[in-house]
């Protein structure tokens, strides 16, 4: 390139930047001046979260080769919560006697239908069936065993979970994509696009479109990462209670594990590998 | 709070900061412009969470920036984002271009002491009179530095017609210089 060309360039580059900084500063002027534009901008800010979150989360993983979309990561922090509130997980780590949280008793979702895209959801099963299996006691519908867990924070340790903590209706259904035997922690690799859900390696868990249609909880986006190895670990987490741990691996999303935010941290700085992660 | 799939771009904690920053700040003003081009609030969301991502992943560069330049570039892509939106969205529909190939005759060359002589704020006048492709074209190219293949991409063009464009937006710049140098 010849010095006069890139004096040229250099001078164009000059201008295009004064042009482009004018040009914004009317922007934030008619915006800042403008009532009725601030309102839309506003509007936008609050509507429709759902699709910017996936159109962008598509565009991240698309650019970064990874084959995840953020929908499922909404889906296992708030599938998380379904688990937690199942099982009537609390902050103070102990578990209430479980019949203490009839499903039929968590808020009815209604503000947060628009937010979730009450038109793209996946169909929502209907009142009877999420209420109780009929071996329920007759009155308020109840999912819930008689018996009282513990809940253990520690990862290694496998939880003893009653299976009737997901209604029997829910059982077999196209909601899970493995046996929904307790057991084992195991990790669930999310690659499918048309997954919404996630299941939650060490619970049970319902789906995330059946849970929205039970509660008014909206997940927070709030998160904090750490590096582990040479990918990132990210915890996600639902109103400050229940959190998960979703890990990037070029391309895969491992939902780690579910629980309360210092044992999630100690297991992700605790581990190196993925492989590590399935030998959990 | 920047949203969790932007901070996941940050390689350290100082990117860290400067993206929540620059979400916290620019966010509106993003949303703002590209509603100006699309017309639609959930268009407006989805050019600016693309035009977001793609800023995050050169964070490295952008947090050298002046504030003033900064907003201006935040802005602007969140602006050629939603026109990559809308004209991909053009494409798909009729698989058409504004923009087509052709030989224009002429590089589109400009003579630096032309520029000179004008001085940088009368050339930044004239590239904001210049028509509305044209002079995005030009901010794609010469602030936003993007390449000719990105600009292609962007607009769903061949890197062809992008050099044309680029062409025809100097030689109307130019044609503009000589009037006003003559005037």
């Amino acid at each position: 390139m010849k010095n006069s060309d890139i004096k040229t360039e250099s001078l164009l580059k000059e201008a295009a930047r004064i042009s482009a900084e004018r040009e914004t500063e009317r922007l934030a002027k008619a915006l800042e001046n403008n009532p009725a534009a601030r309102n839309i901008s506003d509007e936008m800010f609050l509507h429709g979260k759902k699709k910017a979150l996936k159109s962008i989360s598509r565009g991240f993983f698309q650019s970064a080769g990874q084959r995840i979309k953020l929908v499922t990561g909404i889906a296992a922090a708030v599938t998380l919560l379904i688990s937690s509130m199942l099982i009537g997980l609390n902050g103070s780590g102990r578990m209430p006697t479980v019949a203490s949280r009839p499903i039929s008793t968590l808020p009815v979702m209604t503000e947060n239908a628009e937010f979730f895209g009450a038109t793209e959801t996946p169909p929502i099963q209907t009142a009877e069936t999420t209420e109780a299996p009929s071996t329920a006691p007759t009155g308020t519908p109840t999912i819930l065993p008689t018996e009282t867990a513990t809940y253990s924070p520690e990862p290694t340790v496998t939880p003893e979970m009653p299976r009737s903590v997901v209604p029997e209706s829910w059982e077999g259904s196209h909601y899970f994509s493995e046996s929904p035997d307790a057991g084992e922690p195991k990790v669930s690799y999310m690659t499918n696009d048309e997954i919404v859900y996630a299941q939650i390696a060490r619970y049970e868990s319902c789906s995330l479109m059946e849970y929205f249609s039970e509660t008014t909880i909206q997940p927070a986006f709030a998160s904090e990462y750490v590096k582990v190895g040479e990918s990132k670990v990210a915890l996600m987490w639902a109103q400050g209670e229940s959190f998960c741990l979703c890990w990037d691996d070029g391309g895969k999303t491992l939902l780690l594990e579910a629980g309360n935010k210092e044992t999630l941290l100690s297991l992700a700085k605790g581990i190196t590998t993925i492989d590590n992660i399935t030998e959990e | 709070m920047a949203p969790i799939y932007l901070l996941l771009l940050a390689q350290n904690e100082s990117e860290r900061e400067f993206i929540e920053s620059a979400y916290v700040e620019y966010h509106r003003l993003m949303y703002y412009q590209a509603y100006l081009v699309t017309h639609s609030p959930e268009d407006a969301e989805d050019a600016v969470g693309n035009a977001l991502v793609s800023l995050m992943k050169k964070c490295e560069t952008l947090m050298h920036f002046e504030p003033i330049k900064l907003r201006a570039y935040f802005t602007l892509a969140a602006k050629h984002s939603a026109i990559s939106l809308m004209r991909k969205r053009q494409v798909r529909q009729k698989r058409s271009t504004d923009f087509p190939a052709e030989d224009i005759g002429d590089s589109g060359e400009i003579d630096s002491e032309l520029l000179e002589r004008e001085g940088i704020e009368r050339i930044a006048e004239l590239i904001d009179r210049l028509p509305r492709k044209s002079r995005e074209v030009m901010l794609m190219k010469y602030f936003r530095e993007m390449t000719d293949r990105e600009i292609a991409e962007s607009l769903s063009l061949s890197e062809v017609s992008v050099r044309s464009a680029l062409c025809r937006a100097r030689k109307t710049l130019r044609d503009m210089l000589s009037r006003e140098s003559a005037v």
